[in-house]
């Protein structure tokens, strides 16, 4: 509003009123201006701003309307205060003063608006202290995941190690086999020809048999003719004895060829006896020989099933090495797992770090509120929102000792191990003695 | 491999008894994780038997009882190096977990060496502190020797590559593997720095060998005796075997030998986060010294 239109409506307010004399008139027109003068200076936000104090209808009419607006003013102080409250966090500040009207709905609304704002806060709060326990949770997860892996990759190492030696105790497996299927060819072998040999040999000592027949045959001959020419001896002799004197020099020779045939027949006897000894040992030895090439042969045999088995081992060490190379792919797929596992936690710890730097930056803004009690159970509200198995996994992550104090205890003991394994003097050195230019 | 003269037990006294009470591998597990930090959970008893009986048919002794009175329960240091051989793991091939060797060679090394030239040095220091029998330290040594070709003369390159096991530095030392086995490289690495033998194995040439330095070194050590600290250190597959207050220990004094912004490289299976070191994760099992 201009001014040149507030002094035209004072004017006009004053015909109105309809002072009766040029004093009242003025004096009206200088209240109502007084009265423009407050409400200009309330509107422009200068609450404080009163009527001064006077005399007369007029000083009372100004008390009454400073009396309305000093009502007026505490109502709206309790808005200002809970706003002022507002811009500096704090919730709790009342907004109720009674008032009525138009004032008394934005008073429940701001009531009502703060209430609304705390729960919201009071859930964020809630939820940010879930997600700083998550992530407690995440990072000790994923370093014992860590912790795990790194054991693993021991062991793994240890397998593949007795996979190395196995894969060479294998392969000598496979040499030896063959050299020992080898060794058996050869022994076959040499079994057959002796068992060969063996039968040349019978063959050879059922001549020697035949021969001593034939020999025995001649002797029987010998035996003979040194039985007829003893008797010839005799005949002779007697006819010797007959011719007297004239024939004693063929007497002598007679007894000469007597005992020839005598000679004869016992070297045909000895002969004889020699001959059938010849024959049982010659029988003897067949026999022996017989056993011999059976024997032999039970040998090939035998060599032949010992390369069959050797073969089998062959076989079975080849396909062993077999299943060594694919018990080292597997090794080395469980490997690989074994570093991305690794690689996984330590992101983890260092999400779940990022994380509770976050929701704990959250949480200091958090606590700059103060926030208003929450109308209804809002508490037991929010419980029961969480899911028990939520609930309930958290109280064993408790229980199980991530707790700062057995932690700490825990801690402690290791250290204690730890300065009790690490004494020097107790490490007896293998190690050289100096490293060069190192 | 020439065949062995096999003997199918018939003679009695080959047959060991290997039974092992449990007092007895609690002794011996508590013997190798005070000593080497090998962590031999109660499953591993099999394990035992099976990497102790060679050793004790060796000795004579007709069961592990005997073995053990004779031997373990007052261990001399040549048991207890024994027992280093038998009982670490030392399983490893080449090109391993291979995306660690070319971010090495892609990114480690040349901001190594750029780092040291403009510090005017040509000092390159690296570390491979479970080098086993050999096959990550030599490819370590390749790539380094490839980027250093580049670079002009004057550098000191190689490597310090240590092990617990004397019988695996051994094998390191000989620089022999089945050609097979080192065909996992690429081509290129492998015929840069590989001779074949007519056994059909294949060597690791001698210059190669020569930038190795291999050496004992048990990482349970309370001391690290090392003139200056490491840009790179490779502690790969080792600490899965100890426990996490070893393991806790282990890095800190690595942590302490590799100079600030170095590398630490572990196995993909194993994190470093939450030991309480200062090592910042780069890439799975890539970790940098923070300040
Ligand atoms: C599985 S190998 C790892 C080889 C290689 N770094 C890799 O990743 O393929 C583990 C090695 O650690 C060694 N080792 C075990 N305990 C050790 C210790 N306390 N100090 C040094 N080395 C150890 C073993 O001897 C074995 O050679």
């Amino acid at each position: 509003m201009s001014t040149t239109d507030s002094s035209a409506s004072v004017e006009r307010n004053v015909r109105v009123l309809g002072g009766s004399n040029a004093q009242s008139q003025s004096e009206i027109a200088t209240a109502i201006q007084q009265i423009h003068g407050v409400n200009r200076a309330l509107r422009s936000g200068r609450g404080t701003s009163r009527l001064p104090v006077a005399s007369g209808e007029l000083g009372s009419l100004y008390a009454a309307i400073n009396d309305a607006l000093d009502a007026e003013q505490p109502r709206l102080q309790v808005l200002i205060d809970a706003l002022d409250g507002l811009e500096k966090g704090d919730l709790t500040r009342s907004t109720s003063s009674g008032a009525r009207g138009e004032v008394g709905r934005i008073e429940s609304k701001l009531g009502a608006s703060l209430d609304s704002l705390s729960d919201t806060l009071r859930r964020v709060h809630d939820s940010t202290d879930r997600i700083a326990s998550g992530s407690a949770q995440v990072a000790s997860a994923s370093v014992s995941l860590s912790h795990g892996a790194t054991r693993q990759a021991a062991a793994i190492e240890q397998i593949a190690a007795s996979m190395d030696e196995m894969t060479s105790q294998t392969t000598r497996n496979a040499q030896n086999a063959t050299e020992a299927n080898r060794l058996s060819v050869q022994a076959s072998s040499l079994a057959t020809s002796g068992d060969a040999q063996m039968q040349a040999m019978l063959g050879a000592m059922s001549e020697i048999e035949e021969a001593s027949r034939s020999i025995s045959k001649i002797i029987k001959v010998i035996d003979e003719i040194a039985f007829q020419t003893n008797l010839l001896a005799l005949n002779a002799a007697v006819e010797a004895a007959r011719a007297g004197v004239h024939g004693r020099g063929f007497a002598v020779v007679a007894e000469e060829v007597r005992n020839l045939a005598a000679r004869s027949a016992k070297a045909a006897k000895e002969t004889t006896s020699l001959i059938e000894g010849t024959v049982k040992k010659v029988s003897q030895g067949m026999q022996i020989a017989n056993d011999t090439a059976g024997a032999l042969a039970e040998i090939v045999g035998s060599v032949d099933q010992v390369s069959e088995l050797v073969a089998q081992i062959a076989v079975a060490s080849s396909e062993q090495a077999e299943g060594i190379i694919q018990v080292n792919d597997g090794l080395r797929q469980v490997d690989q797992v074994t570093q991305q596992t690794t690689v996984g936690a330590e992101q983890g710890v260092a999400a779940s770090e990022t994380l509770s730097e976050q929701a704990s930056s959250l949480m200091g803004i958090l606590d700059g509120f103060r926030l208003r009690e929450p109308i209804h159970a809002a508490e037991d509200a929010l419980l029961s929102e969480i899911p028990p198995e939520l609930i309930a996994a958290f109280q064993s992550f408790l229980a199980s000792g991530a707790g700062s104090v057995d932690t700490k205890v825990k801690r402690a003991r290791e250290e204690r191990k730890e300065r009790s394994v690490l004494d020097p003097r107790s490490i007896i050195s293998l190690d050289d003695a100096e490293f060069g230019r190192y | 491999m020439g065949i062995e003269p096999q003997v199918f037990t018939a003679d009695p006294s080959l047959v060991v008894d290997m039974a092992i009470s449990t007092a007895e591998f609690q002794t011996v597990a508590g013997l190798v994780a005070r000593n080497f930090g090998i962590h031999l959970a109660d499953g591993k008893k099999a394990m035992m038997g099976c990497r102790l009986v060679k050793e004790v048919r060796r000795s004579g002794c007709r069961s592990f009882a005997e073995f053990y009175r004779e031997f373990l329960v007052d261990p001399s240091p040549e048991t207890l190096s024994m027992l280093a051989n038998a009982l670490s793991t030392n399983h490893t091939y080449f090109n391993r977990e291979s995306n660690h060797f070319w971010m090495f060679r892609d990114e480690v090394l040349p901001e190594v060496l750029r780092q040291q030239e403009r510090l005017g040095r040509r000092d390159l220091r690296v570390w491979c502190a479970a080098a086993s029998t050999g096959e990550e330290p030599y490819t370590l040594a390749m790539l380094i020797r490839d980027a250093l070709l580049a670079r002009g003369p004057g550098w000191r390159g190689g490597l310090l590559a240590t092990d617990l096991s004397h019988e695996a530095l051994q094998t390191a030392r000989r620089g022999i593997y089945p050609a097979a086995d080192a065909l996992e490289l690429p081509n290129t690495m492998y015929r840069r720095y590989f001779r074949e033998l007519p056994s059909g194995d294949a060597a690791i040439i001698p210059e190669l060998k020569a930038d190795v330095v291999f050496r004992r070194f048990n990482l349970m050590n309370t001391v690290y005796p090392f003139r200056e600290p490491f840009q790179v250190v490779f502690c790969r597959n080792v600490m899965i075997y100890f426990e996490e207050p070893i393991k806790r220990q282990v890095v800190q004094r690595i942590y302490d030998v590799t100079a600030p912004g170095g590398w630490l490289f572990v196995g993909h299976a194993e994190t470093v986060t939450g030991l309480g070191s200062e090592f910042r994760a780069v890439r799975p099992g890539v970790y940098r010294r923070v300040g």
